[in-house]
């Protein structure tokens, strides 16, 4: 099934002919369920835009958008946050932990905001910990973990609500190259055995290693690499 | 069980993320709870002391079940100026509406105990067999106590009054004698003293003044009877003025004055805490701009983040008024009788208590709004 559908999908900033700025062209996209897609392009090429539409956090100006067959064009703001917490996982720059929650309670939290929270979310959480290598630092809070181990709990707390997809934005940014191979692994490992569509943005050619595909990113315009 | 267990499970999903922040910035927190403690403190010292006050000043009337006060025109409704025969009484009895009549006769009276150490009282007589009779806590009733006898307000015991003790009525050559002992009757910060009408008129008027050519005279006239019986009274008898006891009470020298301007400190203070709050709460909520849109991105819903703020609110307004209410009955409990003049009443707790959650949840408004407005896309840490 796919998971991820663009069809020629625009994104127009400015109403002004002139002035405005085209930051996705006529971009075109599926993504199936458990594919691995890497996008790489320089900075301005439209990646977040990208992102931002497949996270549904902003709507399209043109074109049609399946986020796991729901079509978020035409999606209230209050329903966008539902495909959000649902459907998404996301991953972002910097591991973005709330501070004065544990490591087990991060992942928690994510069922919080669903309603309840069972016996069950907690043993899902420290299972979900434990696959990602963080069994010792279950009660630990973000300031006494290392920037690996931070990146490593979002990464679990992506998977935490079973979502179709995961969205990664520069996931490695802050960590140096062996910390960054480490993350990279575990979320390709994760991925792949929980059956879920990843989408990589990174600029980081390196980490690229575990896509099946590549797209190029020029002007607001996907190429198939 | 189940039942119980459900909503146990509610109500920590409410709490979870406001009460988990809570545990993480305890510092910050504590000094906010601080604040809110000591503000509600200094309302119930401030309602407490207004309520003190205003009893010590007004409880003769608040503490007496009459509904009508009746004053001759030409005493201003003062107390003291006001003279009618007691004749009166059964005149008011026929008139329709007027369910019981009966008398109140006041002086104010200087007494010397046996030291000569002087004390300033208010000196009330009424109708011993009349409805307006105080409650005795010690000794006799005022109907029971001999000619020369008194009852006197438990107020008199913190000046070394006991039952039993006699003393002087400045102007009045026959000693008089305790026997009996109410309380919860002061006039004007005085505690009150009820003689019979005899002695009420022996000091009130001077000898030679031959009662003022009044036959048995008292000074007003007291009435039970439902709401609305002023013009009745007014028109069926000439030459007096009807009051309600509200309207006495508040007519009481300083007594509304009082009570407005230390209960308007009391509000002040509850502003002072909202804004304070909202002030805190909306600088807290600015600082977590980043965590919120991050937390929207994730899929949290603006009521999902308005509760986590509300819970925190309300925990430290409720935890901070209920310190204060613990606080201010010790207090009260350690002030020995007599010596202040300080009252809680229950109901003013609970009233003004929940006026400072419902001040407590508006100033959270302004961090609720602030929430609807963050934008989730800022958790991408870049704009595209």
């Amino acid at each position: 099934m796919k998971k991820i559908v663009f069809d020629n999908v625009s994104k127009i900033y400015g109403d002004d002919e002139s002035r405005a700025i085209v930051a996705l062209d006529r971009a075109s996209l599926e993504i199936e369920q458990g594919e691995f897609i890497g996008i790489i392009g320089p900075s301005g090429s439209g990646k977040s835009t990208f992102l931002s539409i497949a996270g549904a956090l902003i709507k399209p100006t043109k074109g049609k958008v399946l986020i796991n067959g729901k079509d978020i064009s035409t999606l209230p703001e209050k329903e966008l946050a539902n495909v959000r917490l649902n459907e998404i996982g996301f991953i972002l720059q910097t591991s973005n932990l709330i501070p004065y929650l544990s490591a087990v309670d991060q992942l928690i939290l994510v069922k919080d905001m669903k309603g309840k929270i069972s016996q069950e979310d907690r043993e899902k959480a420290i299972g979900l910990l434990k696959d990602f290598g963080l069994v010792d630092r279950l009660n630990h809070y973000p300031n006494a973990l290392s920037g690996g181990e931070r990146q490593r709990i979002a990464v679990a707390r992506a998977f935490m609500n079973d979502p179709e997809i995961i969205l990664a934005d520069e996931p490695t940014a802050s960590l140096d190259t062996k910390r960054g191979y480490e993350v990279m692994d575990l979320l390709a490992k994760q991925a792949k055995q929980h059956n879920k569509a990843v989408v990589l943005v990174t600029h980081d050619e390196r980490m690229l290693s575990h896509c099946q595909r590549v797209i190029v990113m020029t002007d607001g315009k996907l190429i198939e690499r | 069980m189940h039942k119980n267990a459900n909503l146990e499970n509610d109500w920590r999903m409410m709490m979870f993320l406001g009460l988990r922040e809570l545990k993480g910035s305890k510092l910050r927190y504590a000094l906010m709870l601080a604040v809110v403690t000591l503000i509600a403190w200094l309302v119930f010292f401030l309602v407490g002391m207004a309520d003190g006050l205003t009893e010590e000043t007004a409880s003769v009337f608040e503490n007496t079940p009459a509904d009508y006060y009746v004053f001759s025109t030409k005493s201003e409704n003062v107390f003291s100026k006001s003279l009618l025969e007691k004749n009166i009484i059964d005149d008011l009895k026929r008139i329709k509406g007027v369910e019981a009549a009966s008398y109140l006769s006041y002086t104010p009276a200087t007494i010397f105990n046996s030291k000569q150490e002087k004390l300033e009282t208010s000196l009330f007589s009424i109708d011993e067999k009349g409805f307006i009779t105080p409650a005795i806590i010690e000794g006799k009733a005022l109907a029971d106590v001999s000619i020369h006898g008194v009852v006197v307000d438990s107020r008199l015991k913190a000046d070394g009054y006991k039952l039993g003790d006699s003393f002087i009525v400045e102007g009045y050559d026959q000693p008089l004698k305790i026997e009996g002992i109410t309380e919860g009757y002061a006039y004007l910060y005085q505690p009150v003293v009820f003689v019979h009408n005899q002695t009420w008129q022996g000091i009130r008027f001077a000898e030679n003044d031959k009662k003022a050519g009044l036959i048995d005279p008292m000074s007003v006239a007291v009435i039970k009877g439902g709401e609305g019986l002023e013009p009745t009274i007014t028109s069926s008898l000439g030459g007096v003025n009807v009051l309600s006891k509200k309207a006495v009470i508040s007519k009481i020298p300083g007594y509304t004055q009082m009570d407005v301007s230390i209960k308007g400190m009391a509000w002040f203070a509850m502003v002072i805490a909202g804004l304070v709050l909202a002030v805190f709460f909306y600088v807290l909520t600015l600082q977590k701009t980043n965590q919120f849109g991050m937390l929207k991105a994730m899929g949290a819903s603006n009521i999902y983040l308005m509760k986590s703020v509300i819970t925190q609110v309300m925990v430290i307004t409720i935890s901070g008024v209920v310190l204060a209410v613990v606080l201010s009955y010790a207090i009260a409990a350690m002030i020995p009788p007599g010596t202040m003049p300080f009252k809680l009443n229950v109901t003013l707790v609970i009233g003004y208590s929940v006026a400072m959650i419902v001040i407590a949840f508006l100033s959270s408004l302004l961090s609720l709004l602030h929430i609807t407005k963050i934008d989730p896309l800022q958790a991408m840490g870049r704009m595209a």
